[in-house]
């Protein structure tokens, strides 16, 4: 699965484009996280890996700017492994193993940012 | 309890290589395993270890004098003022100074960790000028290769161990111990359980004045008890020195804490010998033996209420109940780290490169950290909650006005059947509704209500009423339940008593 972060503006907010989508292409598309503000809109969706470049076409058409989704980024010289992020992490992409090094299973991370602010040594980025 | 070895007999194994060495997680399964008794004939030193984020520390550095030479009354590197604390050339980096052009993401722990990469670093410096210093002004480049001394001088350090963190309020705070989710919805701790280094020697028997300790990843020194060492309460701290030119920043490192502020990582080991069979039993404590309290930071006073009791296996294992529900619970210190810490002293003391040390005065075990005196103790918001006079949605603007008539008051408030705040409707704006021929009450309620809590103290109070050039707040708890109300003349009434 791969993810795409959909932004959408103001003039597109209103219309069902992600469901004109979805019927036109005849793939589903598992949304993640979405966010609505007063002058744009953010969905991030997962997208099975081979429909990733008709999809990200769709949404192009329609004006709907469409990228694959960067995910935590760990800088290892950084990270003291003091798993201050670990309680954080609403979907646990963060565990610790049994020498208590801290896990990151960026695959499963949806980019909310929730850790980010909260390592200490700012060795977290998305 | 009799002592069946000495620290000198102890050095004498260490340089033949006959002395037995273990991390405090091996002492805690010999002593499980086959008791104190045989731990104590067979072990000479316990190695603990524990890396954890250190506000009270920073580093004396001596500059050199410059031609001609300044006596520096301000100081900067990389845009951190630095304490001058001494004479002309001595200035001390404390690790919470900030950044004045990055406060929040870089400081004085920043500063001390670039010096000891090895980075160069940016000095401005401003004086008044005297005869015998005349220089006012100074920018030079500097790296830990240009100062005389470098040293890391910390005056609290290492706490024994310390509480769990959580928030009981209905919306995320930012402190000392990380971000904490609202409703009890994370919790966070520091301290390195069984591997804590007071932790292991809680009676002061063998840490002192002069014990040689791993510091930052190189020797350092015990200097005495830390600031606000509280051993009655199994609180306590270390005030320790170490040479920065030899340390290594795996083991020491600059960090912030969003919305909080600046500090510093500081690894520390303390080895302890086991001098007699009490410290066999005392390093072989274990996690599941270490309590500590989980409090609410969520009340922003002097004493937080605490909710619950929790030991350190609890807290190791990433999740502990709160009021019945199991919520996620990270470690701010490295336990990772501290147990590195840990096998690395005990490999420096089974290859004969670390000697330990007898300290020249022990310390303290009955000293108490009092709190502050005040000269005038701040008033707090519940000293002066009168019950508030309440409505419903549903009620008639006529009602409202009797209630304002029959109690003597101005503010009515508006609440849910649950006691939950919904709005406010003042006198005045039931005169208004009069006036303007209104009928209905939804439309004069306010919806958006300044509020205060029973811990705000008095003085943020009254700049909410200020501020808002308003006259009364209503005061709920952290669940939006309101409590009474606080008005501006019962304000002016405390003050002019």
């Amino acid at each position: 699965m791969t993810r795409l972060l959909l932004q959408f503006s103001k003039q597109q907010i209103t219309f069902p484009i992600t469901s004109q989508v979805i019927l036109e292409q005849g793939v589903l598309l598992n949304i993640l996280r979405a966010h609505v503000e007063p002058t744009f809109g953010e969905i991030l969706v997962e997208v099975p890996q081979e429909y990733v470049n008709r999809i990200v076409n769709a949404f192009q058409k329609r004006g709907v700017k469409a990228t694959v989704q960067r995910r935590l980024e760990v800088d290892n010289n950084r990270c003291i492994s003091c798993g201050a992020c670990y309680s954080l992490c609403p979907i646990s992409v963060i565990s610790f193993e049994e020498d208590y090094s801290i896990v990151f299973e960026g695959e499963k991370c949806i980019a909310c940012g929730l850790c980010i602010d909260a390592c200490p040594t700012q060795a977290l980025h998305i | 309890m009799a002592n069946i070895r000495t620290v000198k007999e102890i050095n004498e194994k260490i340089k033949k290589g006959d002395a037995l060495v273990l991390t405090a997680a091996e002492m805690v399964n010999l002593v499980e395993e086959k008791g104190e008794k045989i731990a104590a004939k067979e072990v000479d030193v316990v190695t603990t270890g524990t890396l954890g984020a250190m506000c009270s520390s920073g580093a004396v550095i001596n500059l050199g004098h410059s031609d001609p030479p300044i006596k520096i009354n301000r100081a900067w590197i990389n845009d951190v003022e630095i304490c001058h604390p001494g004479a002309a050339v001595d200035l001390y980096i404390g690790a919470t100074m900030m950044s004045e052009t990055h406060p929040f993401e870089y400081g004085g722990g920043h500063v001390i960790e670039d010096l000891i990469k090895g980075k160069e670093v940016e000095l401005r410096a401003v004086s008044y000028g005297t005869d015998c210093y005349p220089r006012t002004k100074l920018e030079t480049t500097i790296t830990k290769n240009d100062l005389n001394q470098f040293i890391l001088l910390n005056f609290r350090n290492c706490y024994q161990r310390y509480n769990c963190a959580t928030n009981g309020r209905n919306e995320a705070i930012y402190t000392y111990m990380g971000k904490l989710l609202p409703n009890y919805g994370n919790a966070t701790f520091s301290g390195s359980g069984c591997f804590s280094p007071l932790m292991k020697d809680p009676d002061y028997e063998t840490i002192g004045i002069g014990t040689r300790i791993f510091l930052g990843g190189t020797y350092g020194y015990v200097l005495g008890e830390g600031t606000q060492h509280d051993p009655t309460n199994n609180f306590g701290t270390i005030m320790v020195k170490g040479n920065c030119k030899k340390m290594n920043i795996d083991f020491i490192r600059g960090a912030s804490f969003t919305k909080y502020g600046t500090t510093l990582y500081v690894g520390i080991g303390i080895p302890i010998p086991i001098l007699n069979e009490g410290l066999a039993i005392k390093t072989g404590v274990s996690d599941e033996e270490i309590f500590t309290n989980v409090v609410d930071y969520g009340v922003p006073r002097r004493r937080r209420p605490t909710i619950r009791q929790v030991n350190y296996k609890e807290l190791k294992s990433g999740k502990i109940t709160i009021n019945d529900r199991e919520v996620k619970v990270s470690s701010l210190s490295s336990l990772k780290k501290a147990k590195e810490i840990a096998e690395i002293l005990k490999k420096w003391i089974d290859e004969a490169s670390f000697f330990l040390t007898s300290p020249a005065e022990k310390l303290p075990t009955n000293t108490v950290c009092n709190p502050m005196k005040q000269t005038r103790e701040l008033a707090f918001v519940e000293a002066l909650i009168r019950p508030s006079i309440t409505c419903s949605e549903d009620d008639t603007i006529k009602s409202v006005a009797e209630r304002i008539i029959r109690h003597s008051v101005n503010h009515v408030v508006v609440v849910d059947n649950r006691r939950k705040l919904r709005g406010i409707v003042t006198s005045w704006d039931v005169t208004k509704a009069v006036a303007d021929g209104t009928k209905k009450l939804v439309e004069i309620i306010t919806r958006k209500v300044v509020t205060t809590s029973p811990d705000d103290p008095i003085e943020e109070a009254a700049r909410k009423l200020a501020q808002h050039n308003i006259s009364a707040l209503p005061v709920t708890d952290k669940n939006g339940k309101v409590l009474g109300i606080v008005t501006s003349e019962d304000l002016t009434k405390l003050i002019r008593r």
